[in-house]
């Protein structure tokens, strides 16, 4: 099998958070719309220099990324819309990185944005897929917290996972989100008593388990480094990229996604090993998802997350491997598509020192990681990155 | 219109599609055979038992009718014909216990899953277990 090209030259600027809620009576197009403005007023360009618009949303319909250059009256050259949840922020950055290297546009905005009313989540998740509606919502409409409550419980009877294990996640970080400003839940505290005494809410799931639907955006610029150096932003580069989608059909339970099937390849490219990494964003709608990453990004051997957990330290100052440095989304909320940005907008932020009491001391190598589209039984789309620190 | 739709059809047994050409057993519900490719999908009897992965007791659901009757157990089974399903569980079976697939209806008239024991009181504990949460069999 190829490997993927270099991804050389290539620049990772401006990282955009805003608009956490609960609820919003905005649109989904507020919070793209919001998210372009602040990358255009960070970057120091006009609108009309952003040539490419890759979007993430789920509640965006009817509307679309076509119609958003209408609503930003802008032209583009490049348009990309990505419905891929979790894994939406590292493929939009990676078609957004292909599109500028071969001149198909110069400034792409990667933007993930979603809305939350009541009653939004329920609407997506009855009727988020065929496959769902008719073989996986009638059996207790629970959502995904059912598909993952399965998972999780599986996975703690082939490995001896506790409860404690998860919490370990959970509770660094929220540490982790008390030093980020805007996370929704960074002003509570979270111990892991208090993480054990929470409500079952689908066995062996509690409420720290589950990610709160929200509302809220992400969004970051890819141009040409010279083009960033042009306009004396800082920077990070992209090392190594790759995606694969219905990894392991063949899987009763999904105990694995489908990075180890390219993992090995993603160091090699960037030249690295996974002790070289210093933070790691996981996409954590549940924790035992990122144990899958865990062990499938080679920090660890299948199964043995929970002994990593026990082992190491996952805050931002704590000295062992940063992890889901702005708290993730079981701190943060998920923020419907938003949601798949939200690692890799928080990784760009560290590597270029923008993050502010977070910040990850010295932090030079990111890993990024995203994870998708619960189409029954799993999630589908498996995606990581590793991205370094480029200068300024 | 209902707000999820199962398109099983009505029968107590077991009927899944399977494919024409080349035999593979299919579900979820599609159009064209997911090993081949090939628009021969019939609805046939197939073989109804299989093996507990995972169970999950939920204490929340979106809906209602299932609010009402909290906790409710489901149970991911992968079948020896094959596909993995998820379906409505009856107490008392563990992961890694063989089960065996019926199709019941819900009080809206769904036709849904269920999995039971394969053991003589199965069938026993399976119809106290419809009663409670007022489900029907399906007399086919």
């Amino acid at each position: 099998m190829s490997s993927p090209a270099s991804y050389q030259g290539i620049a990772l600027v401006c990282p955009v958070t805003l608009g956490y809620g609960k609820t919003s009576e905005h649109s989904a197009s507020w919070f793209i719309g919001s998210v372009l403005r602040e990358l255009i007023a960070s970057a120091g360009i006009t609108k009309q220099e952003v040539d490419g618009l890759a979007v993430s949303s789920f509640t965006l319909a009817p509307d679309s990324v076509s119609f958003l250059t209408q609503h930003f009256n802008m032209t583009t050259r490049w348009l990309e819309q990505l419905p891929f949840g979790g894994a939406s922020g590292i493929l939009a950055m990676r078609r957004a990185a292909r599109a500028v290297q071969s001149g198909d546009a110069d400034i792409v905005a990667c933007i993930g944005g979603d809305t939350a009313v009541k009653d939004s989540f329920r609407d997506l998740v009855s009727d988020f897929s065929s496959f769902s509606n008719s073989a996986s919502y009638p059996y207790g409409s629970a959502g995904p917290n059912a598909a993952f409550a399965l998972i999780t419980q599986r996975y703690m009877e082939e490995y001896g996972a506790t409860r404690e294990d998860f919490g370990q996640l959970a509770v660094s970080q929220r540490y982790n989100a008390r030093h980020f400003d805007g996370a929704l839940l960074g002003d509570k505290a979270l111990t892991m008593e208090d993480y054990l005494a929470a409500r079952s809410i689908c066995s062996p799931l509690h409420l720290y388990d589950c990610v709160m639907p929200c509302a809220g955006g992400e969004g970051f610029l890819v141009m040409s480094i010279a083009r960033a150096e042009a306009l004396d932003l800082p920077y990070a580069t992209i090392l190594a990229a790759d995606e694969r989608h219905n990894a392991f059909p063949e899987d009763p339970v999904q105990l694995r996604g489908g990075w180890p099937l390219f993992c090995q390849q993603l160091y090699a490219s960037a030249d690295l090993t996974p002790a070289d990494i210093d933070l790691l964003q996981t996409y954590d709608d549940y924790p035992v998802i990122s144990m899958l990453q865990l062990e499938g990004l080679g920090f660890c051997a299948m199964g043995a997350a929970p002994t990593f957990l026990r082992e190491t330290a996952l805050t931002f100052d704590g000295g062992g491997l940063p992890h889901n440095t702005s708290g993730g989304q079981l701190s943060n909320g998920q923020a419907g598509a938003a949601a798949g940005y939200l690692g890799l907008v928080e990784s760009i932020r560290q590597l270029t020192g923008a993050a502010i009491a977070n910040q990850v001391p010295g932090a030079r190598h990111a890993m990024v990681s995203g994870y998708g589209m619960i189409n029954y039984d799993r999630g589908l789309c498996s995606a990581a990155t590793i991205l370094r620190g480029g200068g300024h | 219109m209902a707000i999820f739709q199962t398109r099983l059809p009505a029968s107590g047994t077991l009927n899944l599609q399977q494919c024409g050409e080349c035999s593979q057993v299919n579900y979820p519900v599609r159009e064209l055979c997911g090993n081949c490719l090939a628009d021969t999908l019939q609805w046939r009897p197939v073989n109804d038992t299989g093996t507990v992965q995972s169970i999950t007791e939920l204490q929340y659901s979106l809906e209602p009718a299932y609010t009402a009757h909290l906790p409710w157990s489901i149970a991911s089974i992968q079948l020896d014909c094959g596909p993995i399903v998820l379906a409505h569980l009856v107490p008392g079976i563990v992961i890694g216990s063989p089960v065996k697939l019926k199709v019941v209806q819900d009080e809206q008239g769904n036709h849904m899953l269920l999995a039971l024991g394969r053991d003589d009181a199965a069938t026993q504990v399976a119809s106290r277990w419809l009663k409670q949460v007022r489900f029907k069999e399906i007399s086919t």
